[in-house]
């Protein structure tokens, strides 16, 4: 191999031989390995670039020594507990690593709170949302929303401990069993929701660098009002108008420069398209499912354009030749239960 | 598609199925018993396993 030349651009140290091959080294972070990750991963094996898989668990950096880890400088964080990724990606920023998405990505997007606030900052239409910090101004936040109304924990995903609450009976009920849950800080938090009226189905975008890569309907599963994949929902695809467009690169703009994010809207009847929560970890299994192109490979191309102007030269014509294998995984994983 | 491998479920004794193409840190399913298992390493094609983390109130997207 010939002499590796190093240069800097966008934070990221690229590595080049004398004839130009990229030797970047790239790592997945992970702390479940799911089909997501190995796509990814794939993705990165197409375009010559051999991604480590990281564990997180068996990760253990000292404060103030980076040579503590010998890390790629570009890191994908895909860990599935918000709490572990957040920290992690904070650790190795701290050493001078590249995270997509950064630390202060996955901390907006794992909080609810936080998302609201930046949507709401950024004139982008989202729910009515109140919150409150104690016992006693729960039942005025539920009531300042109004019934109906939803209560969701700021942190958590999958639709877990959301709530929806109809009448001052059921808020009253669920506020003391909120009193009587020990252990968890967040309990005297309470996030409340206005309960949008809208078709069974919300619209899922997943964003790359600012731009579009892919969209998707997701309806409830049956006898479900929750939409989410992991609960069952099923995906179609969904062509985006105008609007519509406009809000989501708004909103992956107002989060993220060079991020990749989920971001979920739904159609609200009285109130039109309201973005209700932005993932910084997106699962797109379901959505890979009513998606011709490659969303994975969407994902790399647009890490490596961004890390480096030879990301330019990726090969959009290995979608096709990938797309039979995808098919017969995707299908294959349909047969088996989630999670 | 990769053909499978099988081992014995460590907690039912059942008969666990392991794809070819399982990289470590992968989880695998027993069939009979639910329980859920994370890949540990894979040495000369024999995988080792160890019992995989349960659901947490912050895992998600």
């Amino acid at each position: 191999m010939g002499r590796i030349r190093e240069k800097e651009r966008e934070g990221t140290k690229m590595e080049e031989d004398e004839s130009g091959v990229n030797h970047t080294r790239v790592g997945i972070l992970f702390d479940r390995l799911r089909w997501e990750e190995k796509e990814i991963s794939h993705e990165f094996r197409k375009r010559g670039i051999v991604a480590e898989l990281i564990d997180s668990k068996n990760i253990v950096a000292e404060i103030g020594r980076p040579k503590s880890l010998s890390l790629p400088s570009l890191i994908l964080q895909r860990c599935l507990s918000f709490h572990r990724g957040f920290n992690l990606a904070a650790t190795l920023e701290a050493f001078g690593t590249r995270v997509v998405n950064s630390s202060s990505v996955l901390e907006i997007c794992g909080n609810k709170l936080l998302t609201s606030q930046l949507l709401a900052k950024n004139g982008i239409p989202t729910p009515k949302t109140a919150v409150s910090f104690s016992l006693e101004s729960a039942l005025k936040a539920i009531e300042s929303v109004g019934y109906p109304c939803v209560m969701k924990p700021i942190i958590g995903s999958w639709g877990r401990q959301v709530v929806p609450i109809r009448d001052r009976e059921t808020a009253e009920a669920l506020i003391e069993m909120r009193d009587q849950q020990a252990g968890d800080s967040t309990n005297s938090i309470f996030y409340v929701q206005e309960l949008v009226d809208r078709p069974p189905r919300d619209i899922r975008c997943i964003t790359a660098a600012g731009e579009i890569i892919a969209s998707v309907y997701r309806y409830a599963p049956p006898m479900s009002w929750k939409t989410n994949v992991a609960l069952g929902g099923r995906t179609e695809h969904c062509s985006l108008s105008r609007e519509l467009e406009e809000i989501v690169i708004k909103t992956s703009q107002a989060i993220s420069k060079d991020g990749i994010l989920g971001i979920d809207i739904m159609e609200s009847k009285s109130s039109g398209y309201v973005v209700h929560e932005v993932n910084g970890t997106v699962e797109f299994r379901g959505a890979q499912q009513a998606t011709e192109k490659s969303i994975a490979g969407l994902i790399v191309q647009s890490i490596l354009a961004k890390a480096s102007d030879s990301g330019s030269e990726m090969k959009d014509g290995l979608e096709e030749e990938d797309a039979e294998r995808r098919k017969d995984v995707l299908s294959a994983m349909q047969q088996t239960s989630t999670p | 598609m990769a053909s499978a491998n099988a081992t014995k479920c460590p907690e039912c004794g059942g008969v666990l199925k392991i794809q070819e193409d399982v990289v470590v840190g992968e989880i695998v399913s027993c069939s009979d018993c639910g329980s859920d298992f994370e890949v540990a390493s894979l040495e000369n094609g024999s995988v080792s396993l160890k019992v995989a983390e349960a659901v947490k109130e912050d895992w998600g997207e």
